[in-house]
């Protein structure tokens, strides 16, 4: 099976066909937790720095191995904080010169780490002792990527989308990324 | 439009926390809740079948909706107990090192709900309801306890079905782990938890690090949520297997629409 499917991946590989590279910069939601009891969770800044590299099937295809950062603040307490690494790899059909649609997989990494402070919080009439984490812990999801770009001169307009469990009401989960991407001609 | 962009552009951290330094969670991915079989939660207001209901029916809103977290609260049923400390003991929050005096609620597997009068535990009527994990060995939980204000001016009684869910959202929240959080949205924040309508981000942060879907739990397309790979060590059958196949699964898919669109029209053509 490894074999099958290193050959289907390398089957017309040619260095000559990867010809951009592009870097960036995008805003990340989580929908499903950005709705809920306040305002500002749905405007939350939650910046992402990207990569993605082209590489032409045909006139009409090209893959797309992409590599999204999404990096959440750290608490002013130093107690903890959170990432999501975002490897991913989608094929881009080209409408046109301009609009692509992608889709694609991907495996999301959850990445939640601290520096084993204690803290004093409220807790019924006094306060508790509670601990952030001492370590750094993944939690992995494989995600469908849909989306699309619009290309104007070196730069790309970005939108995808990530959805875990779709045909799951319950565990159904959707995130969005919006990014603007500039173009280097690699080939 | 001030507003919008002002939103826009600001900054939210977290913090969440956890019950124990070592980040200790149950070792096993489905934990049930009980009720003890001698509570009469005649103060609290509730029927013990309710409050069981009530629990079950707050973590199927909350937790058991984290889908990038391996962990589902269950029903369970009645604990069959006679031990009046479930009823008057204090709560002694103990790992494997503390040795808890008598008297104090008994070590518990699973987690289990009990209505308790103590004074030390409920020192007025403001604090409706208390959790923490009790049987504690090294990183993993055995068995948490929720105890529910059962004293003479209980104000639980009070409160709404739906306003009952979440206060026990929150307590299962303890017992599985999570400390109280600073975020104001955050169902962990220490108080008005009744008038919040889902999981914040910071809960979900706490519950996907104490119970994280490792690399081997990952499953050929995943994202449709129904076929599950076969889980082993092996990094490269999970995860990159899943990615490939995922991805593989899509590019047929699409040849298929393609093969198929092209038929339509040369067909169409033809006509």
């Amino acid at each position: 099976m490894k074999i099958l499917i290193l050959a289907l991946f390398c089957f017309h590989l040619h260095a000559s066909s990867w010809h951009d590279l592009e870097l960036g910069l995008g805003q990340f939601y989580e929908l499903p937790y950005q709705t809920s009891n306040s305002e500002s969770q749905i405007f939350q800044l939650s910046p992402v720095i990207l990569s993605k590299i082209a590489y032409n099937l045909n006139d009409s295809w090209e893959l797309n191995p992409l590599f999204s950062w999404v990096i959440y603040q750290e608490h002013e307490n130093s107690s903890s904080n959170q990432n999501i690494f975002i490897p991913q790899l989608n094929a881009t059909y080209k409408y046109n010169q301009e609009l692509h649609f992608t889709i694609g997989t991907s495996v999301v990494i959850y990445s939640t780490s601290g520096d084993a402070t204690e803290e004093e919080l409220p807790n019924g009439t006094g306060e508790t002792t509670y601990f952030s984490p001492s370590e750094r812990r993944n939690s992995y999801q494989q995600n469908l990527n849909l989306g699309f770009n619009y290309q104007f001169d070196q730069y790309t307009f970005n939108f995808d989308s990530y959805s875990y469990k779709l045909f799951n009401s319950e565990l159904r989960e959707v995130s969005l990324l919006f990014s603007f991407t500039k173009i280097f001609e690699i080939n | 439009m001030k507003q919008l962009i002002l939103l826009l552009i600001s900054f939210k951290s977290y913090a969440f926390f956890l019950i124990t330094n070592n980040g200790a969670a149950f070792n096993s991915n489905k934990v049930k809740i009980y009720i003890s079989s001698n509570s009469t939660c005649t103060n609290a207001g509730w029927t013990k079948s309710d409050i069981l209901n009530m629990a079950v029916d707050g973590a199927k809103d909350t937790w058991n909706k984290v889908g990038r977290a391996d962990i589902t609260v269950k029903k369970g049923g009645e604990y069959n107990t006679s031990d009046g400390d479930f009823l008057t003991g204090e709560l002694c929050v103990a790992d494997s090192d503390t040795t808890c005096a008598a008297g104090t609620v008994p070590k518990v597997s699973n987690i289990i709900i009990a209505c308790n009068n103590n004074g030390t535990n409920f020192p007025s009527n403001s604090v409706l309801a208390i959790s923490a994990p009790n049987n504690i060995s090294g990183t993993k939980i055995r068995g948490s306890v929720i105890l529910l204000n059962d004293r003479a001016d209980s104000q639980l009684g009070s409160f709404s079905k739906s306003e009952m869910e979440k206060i026990l959202a929150h307590e299962i929240g303890h017992a599985l782990g999570i400390g109280h959080s600073e975020d104001k949205d955050a169902f962990m924040y220490h108080t008005e938890i009744q008038n919040k309508s889902k999981l914040a981000k910071d809960d979900i942060y706490a519950l996907s690090h104490l119970y994280p879907y490792s690399i081997d739990d990952m499953s050929c397309l995943g994202f449709l949520g129904s076929i599950n790979y076969p889980s082993n060590k092996n990094y490269w059958n999970n995860g990159l297997m899943a990615l490939s196949i995922g991805f593989l699964s899509i590019i047929l898919a699409l040849s298929f629409f393609q093969y198929a669109w092209a038929r339509l029209s040369n067909n169409q053509q033809k006509v």
